[in-house]
């Protein structure tokens, strides 16, 4: 039901009665199974409401001296964030009928309280006060809720006011009736009417049909259709018990889904990502700039842990050391007009581990990674998805970073794969494959890789000419 | 207002009671029986049936809440328009048997008559074997309130078209009452005011 049909509440001013209102107890739909408090008179006009503590209105709380289009505005945004919640779901298997109401239409069960709660909570209002005349002024300030809820299309509310009024409590006071001017009663009658039962709620009914939304619908009369509804085609009746099994089902299985949740979640998020350095954003220069690499010596008490940790997919030994030895001499120059400080080339590749530290990894797994080059830096980014291979598919920080000085790159020679590459290191004997979707992009990726390889040496030499 | 003899009275019902006892399963045994394929809920005419009371056609409107049983609040506007009620209890279910208590109360709070027509009704009378609530403790509960108490089974349909049409003759003699003593509460008016006029 949470159909957008329904959401455009308009949002009215926000105002110190909102908190005061979500603060009474009748309010708050989540402990209605408990007793209201009661509180003394002497801190309040009335005993129905909480103490509001330091609040600005702490002395008397007349709910009079609310602005009736307030009270409405406040009462319609609590009943639509409520409203919107409740799930299809709830509504076909008519679950608040349930015995485990609670378990499998919550949302249901809410916005009803919620209903019940404004209505008792009127009609408390109006009790509270001894003199007749001042109980008929409150009838008549809800008349003007009523009018203003009707107004926002607010049938929930607008239903719990007049049922309110319309109580037993209230309906027998004669004596307050009296002086409630003939015009409110009117008004009261006119609003009962589209309540009405009569002929099967077609005044409801019509309204719903044709009123312009946005609103706040009373939905106790769809409620009863779906019971009848459910009752009279029960070989339609929503399978609800085999639902319940089903997840009975699952919790034995429990044990299974969660070694395969675990699987799927480090493929989202290989484990090294938590070894990844500190943030680090490319493009801010200045910030991030590798002139500033103490950042990155910094975590490396724990990272620097010769220790090997294997990476628990592929079982291949991860990264850590590497981007540890990353040492300041070998990285981009943090002048302004190094171009070594943007990327070169940036794009969404497989990766797979063929040697390590000279060793044959014994299980090797592709994984997907956002790939920047950066000056001689590759940045890898773990995807997010499972099979996305666009940006906004990975993660906003790098995982790892390694630097490819004196790497070697090469392209793949696999017929079976026309869009590989390979990256090796010379010096540890680590040696990777990579696929780029694509053989043109794979040049382009191979090109670049070597470019700034001989970009860095030429920088080399001038520095060192210098 | 020009009395049409062809214009059935018109017996207004109201079901209460729990949840899940089976009233919207007695309504609609009751109004279609098997053609229940005939039935739409949003019809105006859904819950109204013309039936042949004692040679009398006279005409029925069910007013079942089923499904909004937890809308507490609205009850008092709808039990005040009421003429006679089934007061449904699942004989399955002990909780339902206590509930019956309530509407009772409610009924009559809103009703301020300890006479109105009032049916005890234990449904799924079929489920013997599940019984929770005994025929003995249920028909002391009838006594103690002076109404009847019949079991149903709206599955085998037991004791359904019999449930209702009793409690439309109560709502008829109710109302034959109410309608030869017409000019009863006038009286008492009058005679109020003339009392005034003495003092």
């Amino acid at each position: 039901m949470s159909s957008s049909r329904y959401c455009e509440i308009p949002r009215e001013s926000t105002h110190n009665y909102s908190k005061t209102l979500r603060k009474m107890s009748c309010f708050d739909t989540r402990h209605s199974n408990r007793e209201r408090p009661r509180l003394s008179k002497n801190i309040f006009s009335t005993n129905s409401l909480p103490r509001s503590g330091r609040h600005t209105i702490s002395h008397v709380f007349e709910v009079t001296r609310i602005p009736p289009e307030e009270i409405a505005a406040q009462f319609t945004l609590i009943d639509h964030e409520l409203f919107v919640k409740i799930d299809l779901e709830e509504l076909i298997c008519c679950g608040w009928i349930k015995k485990e109401k609670n378990v499998v239409a919550p949302n249901v069960v809410a916005y009803t309280r919620r209903f019940n709660h404004v209505s008792y909570w009127i009609v408390e209002e109006i009790l509270n006060h001894e003199s007749t005349k001042v109980r008929a002024d409150v009838i008549s300030y809800f008349v003007r809720v009523c009018k203003r809820l009707y107004d926002l299309n607010n049938l929930h509310s607008l239903f719990a006011v007049i049922s309110a009024l319309r109580s037993a409590s209230i309906y027998r006071l004669d004596n307050t009736w009296s002086f409630v001017p003939k015009k409110d009663k009117q008004a009261i009658d006119r609003f009962a009417d589209i309540f009405s039962d009569k002929d099967n709620w077609s005044k409801l009914r019509e309204m719903m049909d044709s009123l312009k939304l946005p609103c706040v619908p009373y939905i106790g009369v769809y409620l009863t259709d779906l019971v009848y509804l459910s009752m009279a085609n029960p070989s339609c009746d929503y399978p609800l018990k085999s639902q319940l099994l089903s997840v009975r089902y699952i919790d034995e299985l429990l044990k299974f889904v969660e070694d395969d949740n675990f699987k799927k979640s480090l493929l989202l998020e290989p484990p090294s990502a938590k070894q990844s350095p500190q943030k680090f954003v490319p493009g801010h220069k200045k910030n991030s700039s590798w002139g500033n690499g103490s950042k990155l010596t910094n975590s490396g008490p724990e990272s620097s842990s010769s220790e090997s940790i294997r990476n628990l997919i592929d079982d291949s030994l991860q990264e850590k050391i590497d981007e540890v030895t990353l040492n300041i001499a070998q990285l981009p120059s943090t002048n302004e007009d190094s171009v070594a400080a943007d990327i070169i080339i940036e794009g969404c590749l497989r990766r797979k581990t063929l040697l390590k530290n000279g060793k044959k990894p014994p299980m090797a797994a592709w994984q997907r990674y956002w790939v920047q080059l950066w000056g001689p830096v590759l940045l890898y980014y773990s995807s997010k998805s499972l099979t996305g291979t666009d940006r906004s598919d990975f993660k906003l920080e790098p995982c790892k970073m390694k630097s490819i000085l004196g790497w070697l790159v090469q392209m793949g020679d696999d017929p079976l794969h026309p869009d590989s590459f390979h990256l090796a290191d010379p010096n540890t004997g680590t040696m990777y494959k990579f696929r780029s979707g694509s053989t043109p992009r794979s040049l382009v990726w191979c090109r670049k890789l070597q470019e700034c390889q001989k970009k860095r040496s030429r920088q080399g030499n001038l520095i060192r000419f210098d | 207002m020009s009395p049409k003899t062809t214009t059935p009275s018109l017996h207004k019902v109201i079901m209460v009671g729990s949840g899940g006892v089976g009233k919207s399963a007695l309504t609609l045994q009751f109004m279609y029986d098997e053609f229940v394929e005939d039935y739409e809920p949003t019809k105006a005419d859904s819950y109204r049936k013309k039936v042949v009371l004692d040679g009398e056609e006279v005409q029925i409107d069910i007013l079942d809440t089923a499904g909004q049983e937890d809308y507490a609040a609205i009850r008092d506007n709808y039990f005040r328009s009421g003429e006679g009620f089934l007061c449904v209890f699942s004989i399955t279910e002990t909780d339902s048997f206590q509930a019956t208590q309530e509407f009772r109360e409610q009924i009559l709070r809103v009703k301020g008559d300890q006479t109105v027509p009032f049916l005890l009704v234990g449904n799924k009378s079929d489920l013997e074997d599940r019984r929770k609530v005994s025929k003995e403790d249920a028909e002391n509960r009838a006594a103690e309130w002076g109404v009847p108490y019949v079991e149903t089974s709206a599955k085998t349909r037991t004791n359904v078209d019999k449930v209702f049409f009793d409690l439309m003759r109560e709502i008829r003699v109710r109302k034959d009452v109410d309608g030869g003593d017409k000019d009863a509460p006038n009286k008492t008016k009058k005679r109020k005011k003339l009392k005034c006029t003495i003092l």
